[in-house]
């Protein structure tokens, strides 16, 4: 039921002129997916960082609050390109991306990352003292495992992306 | 030349490279293992040169982003490496004259000059400005030519999958 409407949904938006218009343009996709990866790329080197940070394992000389106030701006402009970038060739291929399992997953992680950073931010801004301090606690360390997992596992789907249907 | 390109077709024609070529996983996931490298070779070399051309981080010495970023280079590159060169037996005649990944080997070549050229040329007066938020122009120009040749080294990786396969492009 839900499949379908994805499915027709899909075959709308490749009705339209916009992907039509793509599809004519062969420097566009590739172009577009190397902005991607460089924007992933940027988004490893710097949320990484952070969680490792929180799981205790690096950069122990710097406080959460820190990392988190100097990487954020960094992640949500990152997060914007790669919106922006990863819409481009949606619109292009709608049933390539959104029929795809290897899309979906990369979604479903996306949202649980998405989440549980937002929530630890929110933390931030209220129990600063107990994120910073060392050892790390427990939430630290969950926080940042599901985040370096989660991103881990999206960039291996979005390449798989490609070659499953 | 000759003898070279009877060497690729070798390598592509050999058991590894037929094995890669025609097996339903390995080059995906030798590929997306290959992309998560490089996420950590570019990820993190980035934010040394963005420290360098003194956009980012500048509150940080160069030393200490130099320190905190150098083993993820490293370890990435090292990885990316050898997945690359997996992949690479797969279609290693075709690869051979295939212009993006002769780009693409070109910028990472030229990047690893720059690299040297910093080490010899630069790095060794690093006391001098290892607080400065803006440094000598000769770190700056490298921290420049870095981030040039690596977006190049991307970009081009990324067609190879358009210029080579008529699969894994897009």
């Amino acid at each position: 039921m839900i499949n379908e409407a994805i499915q027709s949904f899909s075959t709308w938006i490749s009705t339209t002129p916009l992907s039509a218009w793509e599809g004519t343009q062969s420097w566009l996709i590739p172009n577009s997916q190397a902005i991607h990866i460089i924007s992933v790329s940027l988004l490893v080197g710097t949320i990484g960082r952070l969680d490792l940070r929180l799981l205790g394992w690096m950069g122990l000389d710097q406080t959460v609050s820190e990392m988190s106030r100097r990487y954020a701006p960094w992640m949500w402009g990152l997060l914007a390109i790669l919106f922006c970038t990863g819409l481009v060739q949606t619109i292009a291929e709608p049933t390539r991306e959104l029929m795809n399992p290897s899309f979906r997953y990369k979604m479903l992680l996306l949202a649980i990352v998405l989440g549980s950073t937002v929530w630890m931010m929110q933390q931030l801004r209220t129990k600063a003292v107990a994120w910073d301090a060392l050892p790390v606690s427990a939430a630290s360390r969950l926080v940042g495992g599901v985040s370096i997992a989660c991103w881990v596992t999206i960039v291996l789907l979005g390449r798989w992306i490609a070659y499953t249907q | 030349m000759n003898g070279f390109m009877n060497f690729l077709m070798s390598v592509q024609n050999g058991p590894l490279g037929t094995y890669i070529r025609e097996s339903d996983w390995a080059f995906p996931t030798l590929e997306s293992i290959h992309v998560f490298f490089l996420t950590l070779v570019f990820g993190s070399i980035i934010l040394l040169d963005l420290r360098l051309i003194g956009l980012a981080f500048t509150d940080r010495r160069v030393s200490s982003v130099t320190r905190d970023v150098m083993n993820f280079t490293w370890w990435g590159f090292a990885g990316a490496a050898l997945s690359g060169s997996i992949l690479f037996t797969s279609y290693a005649h075709k690869y051979a004259t295939d212009p993006p990944t002769l780009i693409k080997f070109g910028a990472m070549g030229l990047a690893g000059i720059n690299m040297l050229v910093y080490e010899l040329v630069a790095h060794p007066s690093i006391s001098r400005w290892d607080d400065a938020a803006k440094t000598p122009v000769r770190v700056r120009v490298a921290g420049w030519l870095s981030i040039a040749l690596w977006l190049t080294v991307i970009f081009a990786g990324r067609w190879i999958g358009f210029t080579t396969q008529d699969q894994n492009g897009g």
